[in-house]
């Protein structure tokens, strides 16, 4: 993606520039996800990132650096605006400049300026927004990039007085944090173009870093490289274009390697250095809850237990209540022991909306266990009847974030995701959705890399569809499994290896693009850019970059607000029934009704929420059902888990009173009593 | 989360929700311009009205702006008052017209003569204005469409039909022919021939290899197990396939049955694309 040829921001391919301050290789477009830097374990110092405008990959980076006791450095490229000289055309000219985070208050900033240019500047930044950054303290490097970076394009316009007028307005706003950066990319007169660059960071009293631009992993990356490069021009591999790699030297390399080609004692000690100053880690000691609304002089905590005890009475008969309110105590002291109750309160404000609105919605996963939900109202069923286990959602030696999903009746979801990003808009940047990072699968693999090799869109259609339902969700490495498909539509073409072998090389997990998840919300009391730059999807909604996994390692809370149809479609049933019959149905008491019983046990269950496939059908035929619980067991039985462990056919001999259960030591009996001593769950 | 192994809710597996209306006693009445609402509305206890949105191309905002002009401007009288009055895209219009969303307001309740008017008007002057000089909009003598037609027009635009009628019901004596059961009537470890249309196709990676189609008839359905074997001989038939004839062993629980496929082949229906595909 090139902001200079007027590209939009939402680009089709989603790329990582990687600097590897091992030996300091400065990335550009790359054909590689951080998931590589385990590979380089090998090389124990550090490895980094400096994408075009994103830090999508940072901390997956950090992870991936922190399993192979690496440091990780986090950068990214920006476009920035320089005055164009007098008397020309433009009154601005893009330049890409790389930018390190020192500390985490340089992340932060890196954040800031990649959201001003996704959401108010695409064009480029104004160098003045960079030197605003610059005034806010020492948090940031800045090197002059690599090929595309103005020494180097200037200098080969033989326009040398923009050059260094340019690094002096740069070296007077950042006096000590400009690098000249010195790469190798083993295009003809490579050596000459360094002694230039070197001459002129002398010049100007400059230092220099050897930062070699590093795009993939290995050198047989190349073609797969030009081929994603030239998908997301929009060209075939016949078409030369700028912007496509030139050959196979930028892939990762040794310190040795990288040494003899840039034999420049003080930029490689320099590189050094930088990769000390900006080793980062992202990864936080603690959750951050987000801020509910509060009464003054009242922390979140006393807000939970005083709302906490007014719902006791109601919730539950006196007899229930010494229980209830026992259980409630621990889970109270869990609660702020972790310093959730923000985090609990929030969720109760969006069940809260939803109740005031008319719009069904329920709490579930593992909060339905904890009586705490309950009493708030996040979940409508409760534990102690059902027995359930609070220590599945939350406790003390968790460190990770509870899961309260709440679903809403999908047709009312939009309303409850715009009341959510006004309540938490604070400062304009307090709510964002999770980003979900769509991976290659084959079909959108063969619509890239095709029509990077020319195939005419009927045949990469006619393609797609062949590949059919069983392919569809196949990873592009595993395209040979599916040969006789290819075999099929492209006959002997030589097309037909070619295209292979580059799916072939596509790594699993591979990133195409970001696109809002479905239902993940992060909410925060400070701006979210302390976390992650925001941009705006294609669909206007406001995400974070990172997915639900990254999210989790920043330590940021997750509400999902997933749309149900199910739910939508009873709501609207409600009302269906209200008009003709003028009946008001309340679904929490309705009555438990044999004939209902009697319905699923003859497996005639169509429409039937959950129990409608016909794996679910089989099964009802089966177990034949008589409550509640054992059609949770039944749902339950059809997940990858149980059956994967072979859990299903003992359950469904046992419930059927084919086999005995098996005698179980004491503890083991009583909790796997009611799934006849098999592990469900 | 959702499971692996469960499919979305089908969204009109082609005639199975009408089927199923049947046999719950509720009948379905057609998308209609003056009648249908942006979505299924019940019209009283035993009727439910189709939405204007199940037709193919006709979005969420088309259906709304249809329903306020209808709001604002009364019940439209005819094809051409329906043409003048709402802006809407010309092949959602010609697709209204060939799922008989027209066929209350149309003088002869013939989707060919909509579909005739539409045309006419369409090449006269621009939606949503109303013309000085019409254009004569009478329509020729056209026949009328056979029950056949109509079914498959149905399936082909909304994915559901009002009539009741099944794509199966044109081939039946056929299949009797060749010795095929209904899928109704087969018993618990029978082997035999039976047909049915395809409505789901599932090959779950924890399945090793095996292949589920769901087939329907009528208002019974069947799960079909496909072997390894015989998806490796025939997987391009069963990928396209939209109705199969089978030959297997039938296990009957209630209404969940399954079929042990030994034997199959396709059965051709003509050209409508199924929710299965």
């Amino acid at each position: 993606m090139n902001i200079g040829t007027g590209r939009p921001i939402e680009s089709p391919l989603f790329h990582h520039q990687m600097l590897e301050c091992a030996v300091q290789h400065l990335l550009n477009e790359g054909a590689d996800g951080p998931r590589l830097f385990s590979k380089l374990a090998v090389d124990p110092d550090a490895g980094g990132l400096a994408d075009w405008c994103s830090v999508a990959g940072a901390v997956e980076l950090c992870g991936a650096a922190g399993e192979a006791g690496m440091s990780a450095v986090i950068g990214v490229t920006l476009p920035v605006l320089f005055a164009a000289p007098p008397r020309s055309k433009e009154a601005h000219e893009v330049f890409p400049l790389v930018l390190l985070a020192k500390d985490r208050e340089g992340y932060v900033l890196l954040c800031e300026l990649i959201t001003h240019v996704h959401l108010s500047a695409p064009d480029g930044l104004p160098l003045g927004r960079i030197q605003e950054a610059a005034s806010r303290g020492d948090h940031l490097a800045y090197l002059t990039a690599g090929r595309a970076g103005f020494p180097t394009v200037l200098g080969e316009r033989k326009e040398l007085v923009g050059a260094v007028s340019y690094l002096r307005t740069l070296r007077q706003s950042f006096p000590f944090g400009l690098y000249v950066q010195l790469f190798h990319g083993s295009a003809p007169n490579e050596r000459r173009r360094l002694e230039y660059l070197r001459g002129l960071a002398r010049d100007l009293e400059l230092p220099v870093v050897a930062a070699p631009e590093v795009n993939m992993g290995a050198q047989d990356e190349y073609p797969l490289l030009d081929a994603l490069t030239c998908a997301r021009l929009g060209i075939d591999v016949q078409t030369p274009h700028a912007e496509r790699p030139r050959n196979d030297a930028s892939h990762i390399s040794t310190r040795e390697n990288w040494g003899a080609l840039l034999p420049f004692p003080d930029a490689l000690l320099n590189a050094e250095k930088l990769a000390t100053i900006c080793a980062l880690d992202l990864r936080p000691a603690r959750l951050h809850s987000p801020e509910p609304r509060l009464r003054v002089f009242q922390t979140a905590q006393e807000t939970l237990e005083e709302r906490a005890y007014l719902a006791l009475p109601l919730c539950y008969l006196p007899d229930a209540r010494e229980a209830a309110s026992t259980r409630l105590r621990h889970e109270l002291a869990t609660v702020s022991t972790l310093e959730m109750a923000g985090f609990f309160l929030t969720a109760a404000e969006v069940t809260d909306y939803c109740r005031e609105h008319g719009i069904l919605a329920a709490g579930r996963g593992s909060a339905a266990g904890s009586v705490l939900c309950y009493l708030l109202g996040i979940t409508l069923s409760d534990p102690i009847k059902h027995n359930l286990l609070f220590e599945r959602s939350l406790h003390t030696g968790r460190a990770t974030m509870p899961d309260v999903d709440i679903d809403i009746a999908s047709s009312r979801r939009d309303q409850v995701l715009s009341w959510v990003e006004q309540r938490w808009e604070g400062e304009g940047t307090g709510e964002a959705m999770v980003a979900n990072k769509i991976t290659y699968r084959l079909p959108s693999a063969v619509q890239d890399l095709g029509r990077a090799l020319g195939l005419p869109p009927e045949l990469r259609d006619r393609l797609s569809r062949t590949l059919g339902r069983d392919d569809r969700h196949c990873r592009p490495h595993r395209a040979r499994d599916a040969e006789i498909v290819f075999s099929e539509v492209l006959g002997d073409a030589p097309v037909k290896d070619a295209l292979l072998s580059l799916l072939e090389k596509v790594e699993p997990g591979f990133v195409r693009h970001l696109a809002p998840h479905s239902g993940g919300v992060v909410l925060s009391a400070r701006p979210l850019t302390y976390f992650s730059p925001l941009i705006r999807s294609s669909g206007g909604i406001r995400m974070l970059t990172f997915d639900k996994d990254d999210v989790e390692r920043l330590g940021l809370i997750k509400l999902d607000l997933l749309g149900l149809r199910m739910l939508a479609a009873l709501e609207r049933a409600r009302e269906e029934v209200m008009r003709l019959t003028g009946e008001w149905v309340e679904y929490g008491a309705l009555p438990d009704d044999p004939a209902v019983w009697e319905r699923i046990a003859s497996g005639d269950t169509f429409a039937i929420f959950q129990i409608e496939s016909p794996a679910q059908v089989q099964k009802t035929a089966r177990l034949q059902p008589k409550s509640m619980t054992q059609l949770a067991h039944q749902i339950a039985l059809v997940r990858p888990g149980p059956i994967q462990s072979g859990t299903v056919n003992p359950y469904v001999r046992r419930a059927r009173g084919e086999e005995a259960v098996p005698d179980l030591s004491e503890p083991l009996r009583t909790i796997l009593a009611p799934t006849h001593g098999t592990v469900l769950f | 989360m959702r499971l692996p192994n469960t499919p979305t809710p089908p969204p009109g597996c082609a005639s199975t929700v009408g089927q199923e209306a049947q046999r719950w006693g509720v009948s379905l009445r057609g998308a209609c311009v003056n009648r249908s609402g942006v979505s299924y509305r019940a019209e009283n206890e035993r009727t439910v009205r189709l939405p204007l949105v199940v037709v193919e191309g006709v979005s969420e905002t088309a259906a709304r702006q249809i329903v306020q002009e209808r709001l604002v401007g009364g019940k439209f009288a005819g094809v051409e008052d329906f043409y003048d009055r709402v802006e809407i895209k010309r092949d959602a219009l010609d697709t209204l017209a060939k799922a008989g969303a027209f066929d209350s307001v149309d003088t002869r309740k013939n989707r060919r003569e909509a579909y005739y008017v539409l045309n006419v008007v369409a090449n006269a002057r621009k939606p949503g204005t109303r013309g000085l000089l019409n254009p004569q909009t009478g329509a020729p003598e056209l026949p009328a469409l056979s029950p056949d037609e109509l079914l498959l027009l149905d399936l082909e635009t909304k994915g559901v039909s009002e009539s009741g009628r099944h794509p199966l019901d044109a081939h039946r004596a056929r299949l009797r022919d060749i010795g095929c059961l209904p899928l109704g009537s087969l018993r618990h470890g029978q082997a035999g021939w039976t047909a049915g249309l395809v409505v789901t196709k599932q090959r779950p990676p924890t399945a090793r290899g095996f292949a589920f189609f769901v087939l329907e008839d009528g208002s019974n359905r069947v799960q079909a197990i496909i072997s390894p074997d015989l998806w490796e001989a025939h997987w391009v038939l069963l990928r396209d396939a939209r109705a199969l004839i089978v030959c297997g062993e039938a296990t009957v629980q209630g209404r969940a049955v399954t079929l042990k496929v030994q034997r199959l082949s396709e059965l051709p229906l003509g050209s409508w694309a199924s929710a299965a595909d």
